[in-house]
């Protein structure tokens, strides 16, 4: 027996019971916004950067990038190419 | 005797904060996004701790606490190693965006457990710690890891993470020692 597997069975069920629009005020009662989804694009517009001039514009059009760590004063991206090499690069703010 | 599972584990943070926590287990709450959302965050060996101190001292904290308590580790816990527990959560979460027609399903899972928690607290309010393995850096393994190669299977570059959201799963936090500069 296991408590949590029977928790999250139970909540699927129920999920399935509720309709669309109990959902939808339950979403908005809790306050919730689901942010844009996480990408590349974001990233660049999240960040109002110009990659593209930062790096060699090989390497962004491979998509061979990691999402900056943390949001704050010292964020950073990680960027590889193909031979999985990173270079770090500190965003300023 | 019944002994409620639990185990020994360590936070990293600075001065004012440790004290609350260690005076009165107010929890440190940081709002992750790319592990297991809003929680307090504990490592569960003091290595771990120690390299979490380094980076401290690195975003310039003096004088860094580590502070050492116990995880009441009681079902249900919400825990992101078990297959079954993500089959679920991924089930769940999909299934919930379905049905509110939101197609921006593609979030860190940080915040995808944030909402969960928001906005279903009855089922997910009921998972006070949840535990994770974090993928870092594959430099984090050690020389000797490396060295064996395919002698053995054994990997320490993933590091054992917990997240506590309710102060009732702390018990016997106590100071374990101080970094200063």
């Amino acid at each position: 027996m296991n408590d949590t597997l029977d928790i999250l069975d139970k909540a699927l069920v129920d999920l399935e019971l509720m309709s669309s629009e109990e959902l939808i005020l339950r979403t908005k009662k809790a306050g919730v916004v689901i942010p844009k989804e996480i990408g590349f694009s974001f990233y660049l517009q999240y960040f109002n950067l110009d990659l593209k001039g930062m790096f060699d514009s090989t390497l962004v059009n491979q998509g061979n990038w990691m999402p900056p760590y943390l949001v704050n004063e010292r964020t950073y991206i990680s960027v590889s190419n193909e031979n999985k090499s990173h270079s770090k690069v500190a965003l300023s703010f | 005797m019944d002994i409620e599972p639990n185990i020994i584990a360590f936070h990293v943070n600075e001065e004012v904060k440790s004290n609350k926590f260690l005076s009165s287990k107010e929890l440190v709450l940081f709002e992750d996004t790319h592990y297991l959302g809003t929680g307090m965050y504990f490592w569960d060996n003091k290595s771990n701790a120690d390299y979490w101190v380094e980076k401290k001292k690195k975003d310039g904290v003096n004088p860094i606490y580590v502070s050492k308590c116990n995880i009441l580790l009681s079902p249900p816990l919400l825990d992101m190693t078990d297959k079954e527990v993500i089959n679920r959560v991924e089930r769940f979460w999909q299934n919930y965006c379905n049905k509110i027609n939101e197609k921006k399903t593609n979030q860190h899972l940080g915040t995808i457990l944030d909402v969960l928690y928001a906005v279903f607290p009855e089922i997910y309010g009921q998972m006070k710690v949840s535990k994770a393995h974090g993928f870092y850096n594959s430099r984090f393994l050690h020389s000797f890891l490396y060295n064996l190669g395919k002698n053995t299977y054994v990997d320490n570059s993933h590091k054992t993470i917990y997240c506590v959201r309710c102060s009732s799963k702390i018990v016997n936090q106590e100071l374990f020692y101080i970094k200063n500069d």
